[in-house]
């Protein structure tokens, strides 16, 4: 092997530690994004927090929209009122949001 | 030292140490309630693992719960409230009621947000403590993350109200149409 081809090698190898180094701090920094932004918190393909079946069934119909260009009259906003009212007692079917007694020591056997 | 002078020392010096007693059995009051006694000591010591294990299921609950949560607002936005709020403006209809109702549930959306985010974060920290080696800290966390739990059920809380209210509000606009 030639002294040409020994520096090509060395090229190529000193390349590519370049790019998996640049790649490990995108990620690092992609990564930091992702949990200090709190956007982990939301994202529910983690292991652990997907979805089951049953919440993928239960997901909201939105078969109504309101456009900004229907006109305001008793017709309409009686349907308006009749959808939105459907929304809301979805919103009900969780009365009590992230409850307090949840984490008590009696809750919790402490 | 003249008499006068004596006696409004002596009056000072009387309601220092009334307010100081005071404060002091309301700091030993609130530091009883949060002190663990020596037998929740060992049951955190010794149910470690059952408690973070019943931890991480009240966290996925949450986390659904949110996502649930967060669906139903947006539809509410998106579908309702928004283009409502456009469309009285675009018929030169504007009612001060709805558009302040709108900022106020934009704001509320946010700060239901941002509180999520700190909870959870937070609880992602209470589940990094030891709790076999560190009962303590691991229940001083646990209260912190109370606290943060009870803000973030009082901002939905709030969200919920905010949306009644703009139901109720829609409701007398279709009156006054």
């Amino acid at each position: 092997m030639d002294e040409t081809t020994n520096k090509k090698n060395h090229n190529l190898l000193f390349l590519g530690l370049i790019a998996v180094f640049i790649s490990l701090v995108t990620t690092a920094i992609s990564v930091y994004v992702y949990h200090a932004s709190g956007d982990m918190y939301l994202d529910r393909s983690r292991p652990g927090f997907l979805p089951d079946e049953k919440e993928i069934k239960e997901e909201l119909k939105e078969d109504y929209s309101f456009s900004e260009n229907d006109e305001i009259n008793d017709e309409t906003l009686e349907t308006y009122l009749t959808n939105y009212k459907e929304v809301l007692d979805d919103l009900d079917k969780t009365p009590d949001p992230f409850a307090e007694d949840t984490l008590s020591n009696e809750s919790l056997d402490i | 030292m003249r008499k006068s002078v004596k006696i409004t020392l002596f009056a000072f010096a009387a309601a220092a140490t009334v307010f100081a007693t005071k404060l002091a059995i309301e700091v030993s009051a609130s530091a009883v309630d949060s002190e663990l006694s020596s037998d929740q000591t060992d049951t955190i010591s010794s149910s470690c693992q059952t408690l973070k294990q019943n931890l991480k299921t009240i966290q996925r609950t949450d986390s659904r719960a949110r996502s649930y949560l967060g669906s139903v607002y947006q539809a509410l936005l998106v579908n309702y409230i928004t283009p409502l709020n456009l469309s009285l403006v675009k018929h030169n209809r504007p009612s001060t009621t709805i558009t302040r109702l709108y900022s106020d549930i934009l704001d509320a959306r946010s700060d239901f947000a941002d509180k999520f985010t700190s909870y959870s974060q937070s609880y992602e920290e209470l589940l990094n403590i030891d709790c076999q080696n560190n009962p303590g800290v691991f229940y001083d966390k646990l209260e912190s993350v109370r606290t943060s739990r009870a803000t973030l059920n009082s901002s939905a809380k709030h969200l919920r109200t905010l949306f009644g209210n703009f139901y109720t509000a829609t409701s007398r606009l279709k009156e006054d149409v």
